[in-house]
Protein backbone atom coordinates (compact mmCIF):
# COMPACT_ATOMS: atom_id res chain seq x y z
CA UNK A 1 0.00 0.00 0.00
CA UNK A 2 3.02 2.04 0.80
CA UNK A 3 4.20 1.46 -2.73
CA UNK A 4 0.93 2.87 -4.21
CA UNK A 5 0.78 5.74 -2.17
CA UNK A 6 4.22 6.91 -2.99
CA UNK A 7 3.86 6.09 -6.65
CA UNK A 8 0.07 8.14 -6.85
CA UNK A 9 2.19 11.21 -4.74
CA UNK A 10 4.78 10.65 -7.27
CA UNK A 11 2.21 10.62 -10.01
CA UNK A 12 1.19 14.08 -8.87
CA UNK A 13 4.92 15.42 -8.72
CA UNK A 14 5.40 14.70 -11.72
CA UNK A 15 2.30 16.15 -13.31
CA UNK A 16 2.89 19.48 -12.28
CA UNK A 17 6.51 19.29 -12.97
CA UNK A 18 5.67 18.29 -16.81
CA UNK A 19 3.19 21.12 -17.38
CA UNK A 20 5.39 23.26 -15.97
CA UNK A 21 8.75 21.83 -17.97
CA UNK A 22 6.81 21.02 -21.43
CA UNK A 23 6.44 24.48 -22.52
CA UNK A 24 9.94 24.78 -22.59
CA UNK A 25 10.83 22.15 -24.67
CA UNK A 26 10.22 21.70 -28.54
CA UNK A 27 11.30 18.32 -29.30
CA UNK A 28 14.32 15.89 -29.48
CA UNK A 29 14.52 13.28 -26.72
CA UNK A 30 15.82 13.11 -23.01
CA UNK A 31 14.08 10.72 -21.41
CA UNK A 32 13.06 3.32 -23.02
CA UNK A 33 11.94 -1.65 -21.46
CA UNK A 34 11.15 -3.26 -18.31
CA UNK A 35 11.91 -3.21 -14.38
CA UNK A 36 9.31 -6.78 -15.14
CA UNK A 37 12.74 -7.68 -17.09
CA UNK A 38 10.25 -7.47 -20.01
CA UNK A 39 11.72 -7.68 -23.44
CA UNK A 40 11.73 -5.87 -26.26
CA UNK A 41 8.79 -6.51 -28.06
CA UNK A 42 7.59 -6.96 -31.60
CA UNK A 43 5.22 -4.15 -33.23
CA UNK A 44 3.30 -7.02 -34.68
CA UNK A 45 2.43 -8.14 -30.37
CA UNK A 46 1.28 -5.36 -29.33
CA UNK A 47 -2.56 -5.49 -30.06
CA UNK A 48 -3.99 -6.39 -27.37
CA UNK A 49 -7.28 -5.02 -26.68
CA UNK A 50 -8.33 -5.32 -22.88
CA UNK A 51 -11.13 -4.16 -21.28
CA UNK A 52 -9.10 -1.35 -19.57
CA UNK A 53 -9.16 -0.05 -22.92
CA UNK A 54 -12.39 0.86 -23.61
CA UNK A 55 -13.04 2.05 -20.03
CA UNK A 56 -9.81 4.61 -20.56
CA UNK A 57 -12.06 5.91 -23.93
CA UNK A 58 -15.14 6.27 -21.57
CA UNK A 59 -12.97 8.03 -19.11
CA UNK A 60 -12.36 10.76 -21.30
CA UNK A 61 -10.13 11.58 -24.58
CA UNK A 62 -8.99 14.63 -23.08
CA UNK A 63 -6.87 13.14 -19.73
CA UNK A 64 -5.18 10.63 -22.21
CA UNK A 65 -4.02 13.86 -24.33
CA UNK A 66 -2.39 15.22 -20.85
CA UNK A 67 1.13 13.61 -19.95
CA UNK A 68 -0.51 13.31 -16.51
CA UNK A 69 -2.42 10.30 -17.89
CA UNK A 70 -1.71 6.95 -15.53
CA UNK A 71 0.03 5.18 -18.83
CA UNK A 72 2.29 7.68 -19.94
CA UNK A 73 4.16 7.40 -16.75
CA UNK A 74 7.73 6.79 -18.59
CA UNK A 75 7.08 8.61 -22.16
CA UNK A 76 9.01 10.82 -23.44
CA UNK A 77 8.17 11.74 -26.70
CA UNK A 78 4.94 13.78 -28.57
CA UNK A 79 1.18 12.09 -27.72
CA UNK A 80 0.66 10.00 -31.09
CA UNK A 81 -3.11 11.15 -29.93
CA UNK A 82 -2.09 14.76 -30.47
CA UNK A 83 -0.30 13.74 -33.57
CA UNK A 84 -3.66 12.57 -35.87
CA UNK A 85 -3.15 8.98 -34.20
CA UNK A 86 -4.11 7.70 -31.01
CA UNK A 87 -3.45 6.69 -27.42
CA UNK A 88 -2.81 2.81 -29.30
CA UNK A 89 -2.88 3.64 -32.87
CA UNK A 90 0.23 5.07 -34.99
CA UNK A 91 -1.39 8.58 -37.26
CA UNK A 92 -1.96 7.37 -41.29
CA UNK A 93 0.91 7.37 -43.19
CA UNK A 94 2.91 6.16 -40.88
CA UNK A 95 4.12 2.59 -39.27
CA UNK A 96 4.96 1.42 -36.02
CA UNK A 97 8.10 0.36 -34.45
CA UNK A 98 9.07 -2.87 -34.46
CA UNK A 99 10.62 -2.58 -31.43
CA UNK A 100 10.02 -0.94 -28.12
CA UNK A 101 10.58 0.64 -24.40
CA UNK A 102 7.97 -0.43 -21.64
CA UNK A 103 6.58 1.01 -18.71
CA UNK A 104 5.10 -0.07 -15.62
CA UNK A 105 2.51 2.46 -14.60
CA UNK A 106 -0.10 2.11 -12.17
CA UNK A 107 -3.69 2.81 -13.22
CA UNK A 108 -5.67 4.53 -10.15
CA UNK A 109 -8.74 3.43 -10.96
CA UNK A 110 -8.05 -0.05 -9.70
CA UNK A 111 -4.50 0.36 -8.55
CA UNK A 112 -2.78 -2.36 -10.30
CA UNK A 113 0.40 -2.01 -12.09
CA UNK A 114 0.37 -2.81 -15.90
CA UNK A 115 3.07 -3.11 -18.61
CA UNK A 116 2.53 -0.67 -21.18
CA UNK A 117 4.57 -0.85 -24.42
CA UNK A 118 6.10 2.74 -25.72
CA UNK A 119 6.17 2.22 -29.29
CA UNK A 120 7.43 5.07 -31.66
CA UNK A 121 5.53 5.44 -34.77
CA UNK A 122 8.23 6.53 -38.10
CA UNK A 123 8.88 7.76 -41.26
CA UNK A 124 7.18 11.34 -40.57
CA UNK A 125 8.02 14.70 -39.29
CA UNK A 126 6.78 15.39 -35.84
CA UNK A 127 3.76 17.75 -35.77
CA UNK A 128 4.58 21.14 -34.11
CA UNK A 129 1.40 21.62 -31.87
CA UNK A 130 1.35 18.14 -30.55
CA UNK A 131 2.00 17.71 -26.66
CA UNK A 132 5.33 16.12 -26.04
CA UNK A 133 5.76 14.38 -22.69
CA UNK A 134 8.68 13.91 -20.78
CA UNK A 135 8.30 11.25 -17.80
CA UNK A 136 10.49 9.04 -16.65
CA UNK A 137 8.98 6.58 -13.94
CA UNK A 138 11.37 3.18 -13.81
CA UNK A 139 13.07 4.90 -17.01
CA UNK A 140 16.91 3.12 -17.03
CA UNK A 141 20.03 4.00 -18.90
CA UNK A 142 21.02 1.76 -22.36
CA UNK A 143 22.32 -0.63 -20.14
CA UNK A 144 18.80 -1.72 -19.93
CA UNK A 145 17.81 -0.98 -23.36
CA UNK A 146 14.12 -2.45 -23.02
CA UNK A 147 13.79 0.61 -20.31
CA UNK A 148 15.42 3.18 -22.34
CA UNK A 149 13.48 5.81 -23.49
CA UNK A 150 16.30 8.76 -24.17
CA UNK A 151 16.85 6.49 -27.73
CA UNK A 152 14.95 6.87 -31.05
CA UNK A 153 12.66 3.35 -31.13
CA UNK A 154 11.95 3.98 -34.84
CA UNK A 155 15.77 2.58 -35.03
CA UNK A 156 15.03 -1.34 -36.44
CA UNK A 157 12.58 0.43 -39.19
CA UNK A 158 13.33 0.92 -42.40
CA UNK A 159 12.12 4.60 -42.08
CA UNK A 160 13.84 5.70 -39.29
CA UNK A 161 11.96 9.25 -38.49
CA UNK A 162 10.94 9.97 -35.42
CA UNK A 163 7.11 11.22 -35.24
CA UNK A 164 5.26 9.87 -32.60
CA UNK A 165 4.66 8.06 -29.49
CA UNK A 166 1.96 5.52 -28.55
CA UNK A 167 1.05 4.02 -24.95
CA UNK A 168 0.21 0.73 -25.41
CA UNK A 169 -1.26 -1.50 -22.37
CA UNK A 170 0.23 -4.96 -22.85
CA UNK A 171 -0.21 -6.78 -19.93
CA UNK A 172 -0.36 -7.02 -16.30
CA UNK A 173 3.05 -6.43 -14.15
CA UNK A 174 2.66 -8.71 -11.51
CA UNK B 1 1.03 50.87 -51.08
CA UNK B 2 3.04 49.92 -53.63
CA UNK B 3 2.90 53.19 -55.69
CA UNK B 4 3.85 55.05 -52.72
CA UNK B 5 6.78 53.08 -51.90
CA UNK B 6 8.15 53.02 -55.52
CA UNK B 7 7.73 57.10 -55.22
CA UNK B 8 9.37 57.16 -52.03
CA UNK B 9 12.38 54.64 -54.04
CA UNK B 10 12.58 56.60 -56.76
CA UNK B 11 12.91 59.90 -54.35
CA UNK B 12 15.97 58.26 -52.50
CA UNK B 13 17.52 56.90 -54.97
CA UNK B 14 17.64 60.68 -56.65
CA UNK B 15 18.69 61.69 -53.14
CA UNK B 16 21.61 59.06 -53.10
CA UNK B 17 23.16 60.14 -56.59
CA UNK B 18 23.37 63.67 -56.03
CA UNK B 19 25.27 62.49 -52.58
CA UNK B 20 27.30 59.80 -54.50
CA UNK B 21 28.25 62.52 -57.19
CA UNK B 22 29.83 64.82 -54.73
CA UNK B 23 31.58 62.19 -52.72
CA UNK B 24 32.34 59.88 -55.66
CA UNK B 25 36.06 59.71 -55.46
CA UNK B 26 35.93 58.89 -52.13
CA UNK B 27 33.47 56.20 -52.39
CA UNK B 28 34.78 52.48 -51.92
CA UNK B 29 32.59 49.91 -52.83
CA UNK B 30 32.25 47.11 -49.82
CA UNK B 31 33.85 43.25 -50.43
CA UNK B 32 32.22 40.41 -49.56
CA UNK B 33 34.57 38.49 -47.48
CA UNK B 34 34.46 34.71 -45.64
CA UNK B 35 36.07 35.15 -42.01
CA UNK B 36 39.45 32.49 -42.77
CA UNK B 37 39.40 31.83 -38.88
CA UNK B 38 37.49 32.16 -35.72
CA UNK B 39 38.73 34.46 -33.18
CA UNK B 40 41.69 33.37 -31.08
CA UNK B 41 40.50 31.80 -27.49
CA UNK B 42 39.16 29.62 -25.60
CA UNK B 43 35.87 28.14 -26.78
CA UNK B 44 32.62 26.54 -25.68
CA UNK B 45 31.34 23.77 -28.44
CA UNK B 46 27.54 23.65 -27.56
CA UNK B 47 25.55 20.43 -29.24
CA UNK B 48 22.22 21.67 -30.78
CA UNK B 49 21.36 17.96 -31.37
CA UNK B 50 18.33 17.61 -33.68
CA UNK B 51 16.31 14.20 -34.40
CA UNK B 52 15.27 15.40 -37.71
CA UNK B 53 17.97 17.60 -40.41
CA UNK B 54 21.15 18.70 -39.18
CA UNK B 55 22.73 19.43 -35.47
CA UNK B 56 24.33 22.00 -34.83
CA UNK B 57 27.78 22.36 -32.70
CA UNK B 58 28.00 25.71 -31.69
CA UNK B 59 30.99 27.58 -30.79
CA UNK B 60 31.36 30.34 -28.19
CA UNK B 61 34.00 32.14 -26.63
CA UNK B 62 34.22 30.78 -23.15
CA UNK B 63 34.94 34.28 -21.82
CA UNK B 64 32.23 36.52 -23.27
CA UNK B 65 29.95 34.00 -24.97
CA UNK B 66 30.47 35.37 -28.34
CA UNK B 67 29.16 33.52 -30.90
CA UNK B 68 32.13 32.37 -33.72
CA UNK B 69 30.42 30.42 -35.96
CA UNK B 70 28.96 26.27 -35.96
CA UNK B 71 29.74 22.80 -37.91
CA UNK B 72 26.85 20.80 -39.00
CA UNK B 73 27.11 17.61 -38.98
CA UNK B 74 23.33 15.34 -39.60
CA UNK B 75 21.01 13.94 -37.51
CA UNK B 76 21.37 12.92 -33.40
CA UNK B 77 24.54 13.29 -34.11
CA UNK B 78 27.67 13.07 -31.21
CA UNK B 79 30.87 14.39 -30.82
CA UNK B 80 34.15 14.41 -29.63
CA UNK B 81 36.74 16.93 -29.08
CA UNK B 82 40.95 16.34 -29.19
CA UNK B 83 43.05 17.24 -26.39
CA UNK B 84 44.69 20.47 -28.51
CA UNK B 85 40.86 21.62 -28.95
CA UNK B 86 41.92 21.68 -32.43
CA UNK B 87 39.95 18.66 -33.91
CA UNK B 88 36.41 17.47 -33.61
CA UNK B 89 35.04 14.93 -34.32
CA UNK B 90 31.39 13.90 -34.75
CA UNK B 91 28.89 10.60 -35.73
CA UNK B 92 25.63 11.43 -36.87
CA UNK B 93 22.58 10.08 -39.27
CA UNK B 94 21.36 11.04 -42.86
CA UNK B 95 18.05 10.07 -44.02
CA UNK B 96 17.93 9.80 -47.27
CA UNK B 97 14.61 11.57 -47.22
CA UNK B 98 15.03 13.28 -44.14
CA UNK B 99 12.44 11.34 -42.55
CA UNK B 100 12.76 8.04 -44.30
CA UNK B 101 14.24 6.23 -46.93
CA UNK B 102 17.56 4.57 -46.47
CA UNK B 103 20.63 5.51 -43.52
CA UNK B 104 23.99 6.76 -43.92
CA UNK B 105 25.95 6.96 -40.97
CA UNK B 106 29.05 9.75 -41.36
CA UNK B 107 32.10 10.50 -39.37
CA UNK B 108 33.25 14.23 -39.62
CA UNK B 109 36.85 15.75 -38.56
CA UNK B 110 36.38 18.87 -38.59
CA UNK B 111 38.86 21.54 -38.41
CA UNK B 112 38.15 23.78 -35.75
CA UNK B 113 40.48 27.28 -36.03
CA UNK B 114 38.14 27.47 -39.50
CA UNK B 115 34.70 25.21 -38.89
CA UNK B 116 35.35 23.12 -41.79
CA UNK B 117 35.42 19.72 -42.67
CA UNK B 118 38.57 18.35 -43.02
CA UNK B 119 37.43 14.81 -44.24
CA UNK B 120 34.70 12.72 -43.69
CA UNK B 121 33.91 9.00 -44.36
CA UNK B 122 30.88 6.70 -44.05
CA UNK B 123 31.08 4.39 -41.32
CA UNK B 124 28.57 1.26 -40.12
CA UNK B 125 24.92 2.76 -39.92
CA UNK B 126 24.05 0.76 -36.61
CA UNK B 127 24.87 4.01 -34.86
CA UNK B 128 22.65 4.33 -32.04
CA UNK B 129 19.98 7.35 -32.68
CA UNK B 130 20.14 8.61 -29.01
CA UNK B 131 20.85 12.28 -26.88
CA UNK B 132 24.28 12.98 -27.07
CA UNK B 133 26.72 11.93 -24.29
CA UNK B 134 30.19 11.92 -23.68
CA UNK B 135 30.21 8.46 -23.58
CA UNK B 136 28.69 7.28 -26.94
CA UNK B 137 31.38 9.15 -28.80
CA UNK B 138 35.14 8.69 -27.26
CA UNK B 139 38.34 8.81 -28.34
CA UNK B 140 41.59 6.56 -27.15
CA UNK B 141 43.91 7.77 -25.13
CA UNK B 142 46.50 8.14 -27.82
CA UNK B 143 43.80 9.72 -29.90
CA UNK B 144 44.50 7.08 -33.00
CA UNK B 145 40.81 5.35 -32.25
CA UNK B 146 37.16 6.45 -32.26
CA UNK B 147 34.99 4.37 -30.32
CA UNK B 148 30.92 4.81 -31.23
CA UNK B 149 28.36 3.28 -29.76
CA UNK B 150 25.60 1.34 -31.71
CA UNK B 151 21.98 0.19 -31.12
CA UNK B 152 19.60 -1.71 -33.30
CA UNK B 153 18.77 -2.22 -30.14
CA UNK B 154 21.86 -5.07 -29.89
CA UNK B 155 24.61 -3.05 -28.50
CA UNK B 156 28.05 -3.07 -29.62
CA UNK B 157 30.84 -0.56 -30.04
CA UNK B 158 32.61 0.71 -33.75
CA UNK B 159 36.01 1.15 -33.56
CA UNK B 160 36.99 3.55 -35.86
CA UNK B 161 40.94 3.63 -37.49
CA UNK B 162 41.63 7.23 -37.36
CA UNK B 163 44.85 6.67 -39.50
CA UNK B 164 43.29 4.48 -42.15
CA UNK B 165 40.05 6.96 -42.20
CA UNK B 166 38.28 3.62 -41.90
CA UNK B 167 36.27 1.69 -39.39
CA UNK B 168 38.37 -1.00 -37.86
CA UNK B 169 35.95 -3.29 -36.12
CA UNK B 170 32.52 -3.72 -34.79
CA UNK B 171 32.50 -5.21 -31.09
CA UNK B 172 29.43 -6.85 -29.87
CA UNK B 173 28.65 -5.22 -26.12
CA UNK B 174 25.83 -7.26 -25.13
CA UNK B 175 23.47 -5.93 -22.08
CA UNK B 176 26.17 -3.04 -21.87
CA UNK B 177 26.17 0.86 -22.69
CA UNK B 178 29.03 3.54 -23.18
CA UNK B 179 32.40 3.17 -24.12
CA UNK B 180 35.20 4.67 -21.41
CA UNK B 181 38.65 4.39 -22.95
CA UNK B 182 40.82 3.53 -20.70
CA UNK B 183 44.03 5.00 -19.59
CA UNK B 184 46.51 3.45 -21.99
CA UNK B 185 46.32 0.94 -24.44
CA UNK B 186 43.44 0.15 -27.00
CA UNK B 187 40.73 -0.74 -24.45
CA UNK B 188 37.56 0.28 -23.15
CA UNK B 189 35.14 -0.51 -20.30
CA UNK B 190 31.71 -0.30 -20.62
CA UNK B 191 28.49 -0.52 -18.30
CA UNK B 192 26.34 -3.75 -18.18
CA UNK B 193 22.64 -4.55 -17.52
CA UNK B 194 23.63 -7.07 -14.73
CA UNK B 195 24.99 -4.58 -12.45
CA UNK B 196 28.99 -5.12 -13.60
CA UNK B 197 31.13 -3.10 -15.68
CA UNK B 198 33.33 -4.98 -19.05
CA UNK B 199 36.31 -4.01 -20.51
CA UNK B 200 37.02 -4.89 -23.77
CA UNK B 201 40.51 -4.61 -26.10
CA UNK B 202 41.23 -4.52 -29.25
CA UNK B 203 43.86 -5.06 -31.81
CA UNK B 204 45.39 -2.72 -34.38
CA UNK B 205 44.56 -5.43 -36.65
CA UNK B 206 40.74 -5.54 -35.81
CA UNK B 207 40.83 -8.61 -33.97
CA UNK B 208 39.65 -8.73 -29.79
CA UNK B 209 38.63 -10.88 -27.54
CA UNK B 210 36.79 -11.90 -24.43
CA UNK B 211 35.62 -8.84 -22.12
CA UNK B 212 37.06 -8.75 -18.39
CA UNK B 213 34.00 -8.45 -16.47
CA UNK B 214 33.74 -7.46 -13.14
CA UNK B 215 31.87 -8.77 -10.03
CA UNK B 216 28.72 -7.35 -9.59
CA UNK B 217 29.19 -4.04 -8.72
CA UNK B 218 25.41 -1.91 -8.46
CA UNK B 219 21.88 -2.92 -8.33
CA UNK B 220 20.45 -1.83 -11.45
CA UNK B 221 16.71 -1.39 -9.87
CA UNK B 222 17.87 0.10 -5.88
CA UNK B 223 20.76 1.91 -7.08
CA UNK B 224 20.97 2.62 -11.18
CA UNK B 225 24.07 4.09 -12.48
CA UNK B 226 24.09 7.04 -14.26
CA UNK B 227 26.25 6.64 -17.95
CA UNK B 228 28.29 9.47 -17.42
CA UNK B 229 31.81 8.73 -15.71
CA UNK B 230 34.75 11.14 -14.81
CA UNK B 231 38.42 9.69 -14.84
CA UNK B 232 40.47 9.95 -11.86
CA UNK B 233 44.13 8.28 -12.95
CA UNK B 234 43.13 4.48 -13.11
CA UNK B 235 39.86 4.74 -11.94
CA UNK B 236 36.39 5.37 -13.20
CA UNK B 237 34.00 7.50 -11.02
CA UNK B 238 30.39 7.48 -11.47
CA UNK B 239 27.10 8.80 -9.97
CA UNK B 240 23.82 6.52 -9.05
CA UNK B 241 20.92 7.32 -8.74
CA UNK B 242 20.36 7.45 -5.06
CA UNK B 243 23.50 9.79 -4.80
CA UNK B 244 26.44 7.40 -4.25
CA UNK B 245 29.43 7.95 -6.23
CA UNK B 246 31.34 4.36 -7.03
CA UNK B 247 34.93 4.44 -7.41
CA UNK B 248 35.91 1.55 -10.34
CA UNK B 249 39.68 0.53 -11.54
CA UNK B 250 39.58 -0.36 -15.08
CA UNK B 251 43.06 -0.74 -15.24
CA UNK B 252 43.50 -4.97 -15.04
CA UNK B 253 41.95 -6.79 -16.69
CA UNK B 254 38.61 -6.73 -15.45
CA UNK B 255 37.42 -3.85 -13.50
CA UNK B 256 37.48 -3.44 -9.66
CA UNK B 257 34.84 -1.54 -7.27
CA UNK B 258 37.71 0.22 -5.19
CA UNK B 259 34.36 1.97 -3.17
CA UNK B 260 31.53 4.20 -2.62
CA UNK B 261 30.77 7.49 -1.51
CA UNK B 262 27.12 8.66 -0.74
CA UNK B 263 26.77 12.17 -1.41
CA UNK B 264 23.01 12.91 0.60
CA UNK B 265 23.25 10.71 3.37
CA UNK B 266 22.03 12.67 6.64
CA UNK B 267 21.01 15.32 3.93
CA UNK B 268 17.12 16.50 4.72
CA UNK B 269 15.17 16.97 1.49
CA UNK B 270 15.32 14.30 -0.81
CA UNK B 271 17.91 15.08 -2.67
CA UNK B 272 19.11 13.30 -5.69
CA UNK B 273 21.54 13.62 -8.95
CA UNK B 274 19.76 14.53 -11.84
CA UNK B 275 20.70 15.28 -15.37
CA UNK B 276 22.12 14.23 -18.72
CA UNK B 277 25.80 14.90 -18.75
CA UNK B 278 25.77 15.61 -14.43
CA UNK B 279 28.98 15.32 -13.10
CA UNK B 280 32.00 16.81 -14.13
CA UNK B 281 35.98 16.90 -12.65
CA UNK B 282 38.57 19.49 -12.10
CA UNK B 283 41.78 17.36 -11.71
CA UNK B 284 43.78 20.16 -10.81
CA UNK B 285 41.50 20.69 -7.56
CA UNK B 286 40.97 17.44 -7.26
CA UNK B 287 37.03 18.34 -7.22
CA UNK B 288 34.52 16.90 -8.89
CA UNK B 289 30.96 18.84 -9.68
CA UNK B 290 27.56 17.38 -9.63
CA UNK B 291 23.71 18.25 -10.79
CA UNK B 292 21.25 18.21 -7.78
CA UNK B 293 17.35 17.89 -7.08
CA UNK B 294 15.96 17.75 -4.29
CA UNK B 295 12.16 15.82 -3.39
CA UNK B 296 13.73 13.18 -5.62
CA UNK B 297 11.21 10.69 -6.87
CA UNK B 298 11.29 7.56 -9.31
CA UNK B 299 11.10 9.18 -12.70
CA UNK B 300 12.73 11.99 -11.55
CA UNK B 301 16.53 10.79 -12.28
CA UNK B 302 16.54 13.50 -15.44
CA UNK B 303 14.84 16.73 -13.84
CA UNK B 304 16.91 19.62 -14.27
CA UNK B 305 19.22 20.59 -11.35
CA UNK B 306 18.33 23.27 -8.56
CA UNK B 307 21.61 23.22 -7.40
CA UNK B 308 25.46 21.68 -8.25
CA UNK B 309 27.28 20.33 -5.29
CA UNK B 310 31.07 20.41 -5.19
CA UNK B 311 32.53 17.24 -4.40
CA UNK B 312 36.23 16.98 -2.54
CA UNK B 313 37.67 14.09 -4.35
CA UNK B 314 40.07 13.21 -1.56
CA UNK B 315 38.24 13.05 0.75
CA UNK B 316 35.06 12.10 -0.99
CA UNK B 317 32.41 14.65 0.65
CA UNK B 318 30.31 17.63 -0.37
CA UNK B 319 32.26 20.55 0.68
CA UNK B 320 29.86 23.42 -1.29
CA UNK B 321 25.73 23.60 -2.56
CA UNK B 322 25.19 26.26 -4.50
CA UNK B 323 22.14 27.62 -6.65
CA UNK B 324 21.45 25.90 -10.13
CA UNK B 325 20.27 27.53 -13.34
CA UNK B 326 18.14 23.98 -14.44
CA UNK B 327 21.24 22.69 -16.02
CA UNK B 328 21.39 18.88 -17.30
CA UNK B 329 24.86 19.14 -18.37
CA UNK B 330 27.86 20.37 -16.67
CA UNK B 331 31.57 20.52 -18.47
CA UNK B 332 34.60 22.32 -16.18
CA UNK B 333 38.04 23.60 -17.37
CA UNK B 334 41.21 21.77 -16.18
CA UNK B 335 42.84 25.20 -15.10
CA UNK B 336 43.76 25.44 -12.25
CA UNK B 337 40.88 28.10 -11.19
CA UNK B 338 38.20 25.65 -12.16
CA UNK B 339 35.62 27.35 -14.74
CA UNK B 340 31.79 25.80 -15.00
CA UNK B 341 29.65 25.72 -17.67
CA UNK B 342 26.45 24.38 -17.46
CA UNK B 343 23.94 23.38 -20.09
CA UNK B 344 20.24 24.34 -19.42
CA UNK B 345 17.27 22.59 -20.14
CA UNK B 346 16.49 26.01 -22.21
CA UNK B 347 18.85 25.49 -23.98
CA UNK B 348 21.34 28.15 -22.46
CA UNK B 349 25.34 28.10 -21.73
CA UNK B 350 25.90 29.63 -17.91
CA UNK B 351 28.85 29.82 -16.53
CA UNK B 352 29.90 29.62 -13.16
CA UNK B 353 33.13 31.27 -11.07
CA UNK B 354 34.33 28.58 -8.72
CA UNK B 355 36.06 29.84 -5.42
CA UNK B 356 37.93 27.50 -3.81
CA UNK B 357 38.76 26.55 -0.45
CA UNK B 358 37.37 24.90 2.45
CA UNK B 359 33.74 25.00 1.43
CA UNK B 360 33.54 25.73 -2.54
CA UNK B 361 31.19 28.80 -4.07
CA UNK B 362 29.70 28.59 -7.71
CA UNK B 363 28.63 32.21 -8.85
CA UNK B 364 26.99 32.80 -12.14
CA UNK B 365 29.29 34.77 -14.05
CA UNK B 366 27.29 34.93 -17.40
CA UNK B 367 24.65 32.92 -19.58
CA UNK B 368 24.22 33.10 -23.11
CA UNK B 369 20.83 31.98 -25.03
CA UNK B 370 21.97 29.60 -27.50
CA UNK B 371 18.32 29.74 -28.71
CA UNK B 372 19.13 25.46 -29.06
CA UNK B 373 15.94 23.24 -29.24
CA UNK B 374 17.86 20.25 -27.57
CA UNK B 375 21.13 21.73 -25.55
CA UNK B 376 22.75 17.94 -25.34
CA UNK B 377 26.53 18.63 -24.68
CA UNK B 378 29.14 20.98 -23.92
CA UNK B 379 32.64 19.95 -24.84
CA UNK B 380 35.94 22.77 -23.27
CA UNK B 381 39.31 22.98 -24.91
CA UNK B 382 40.94 24.50 -22.17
Amino acid sequence: MNKYIDRLLSGLDKAVETSARGSARSHGRRSFLARAGASVLGAAALTPVLPFDRRASAAGAETADECSYWRHCALDGNLCSTSGGSLTSCPPGSSASAVSWVGTCTNPEDGKDYLVSYNDCCGKPTVSSATFCYTSEGERPGYRMGLYNDINWCMANTDKGYHCTVSVVVGLAE
Amino acid sequence: MKTGYAITLVSAVAAGQAVAQDSAEEFVPETLTIEETISEGPNVFAMDQAWAGPSAVNVLGAEDFAMKGNMGPGTTAQMELSKDGKTLYTTSVYMERYTYGPVTVVMHEWDVPTLSVRREFEISNKLAHVESQNALLSLTSDEAYLLAQNATPATSITVVDLGAGAPLAEIPTPGCWGAFPAVEGMKFTTICGDGTLASYSFEADGSFGEPGKSEKIFDVDEDALFTNGVRIGSELVFVSFNGNLYFVDDSGEAPVLTGTAPLTEGVLGGWAPSGSELIAYNAPTNTAFVLMHSGAYNGSHKDPATEIWSVDMETRTVIGRSPAHHENGLAVTQTEEPVLYGATEDGNVVRYDVEMGDEVTLTQAGEFETGAGFLTLLKLDR
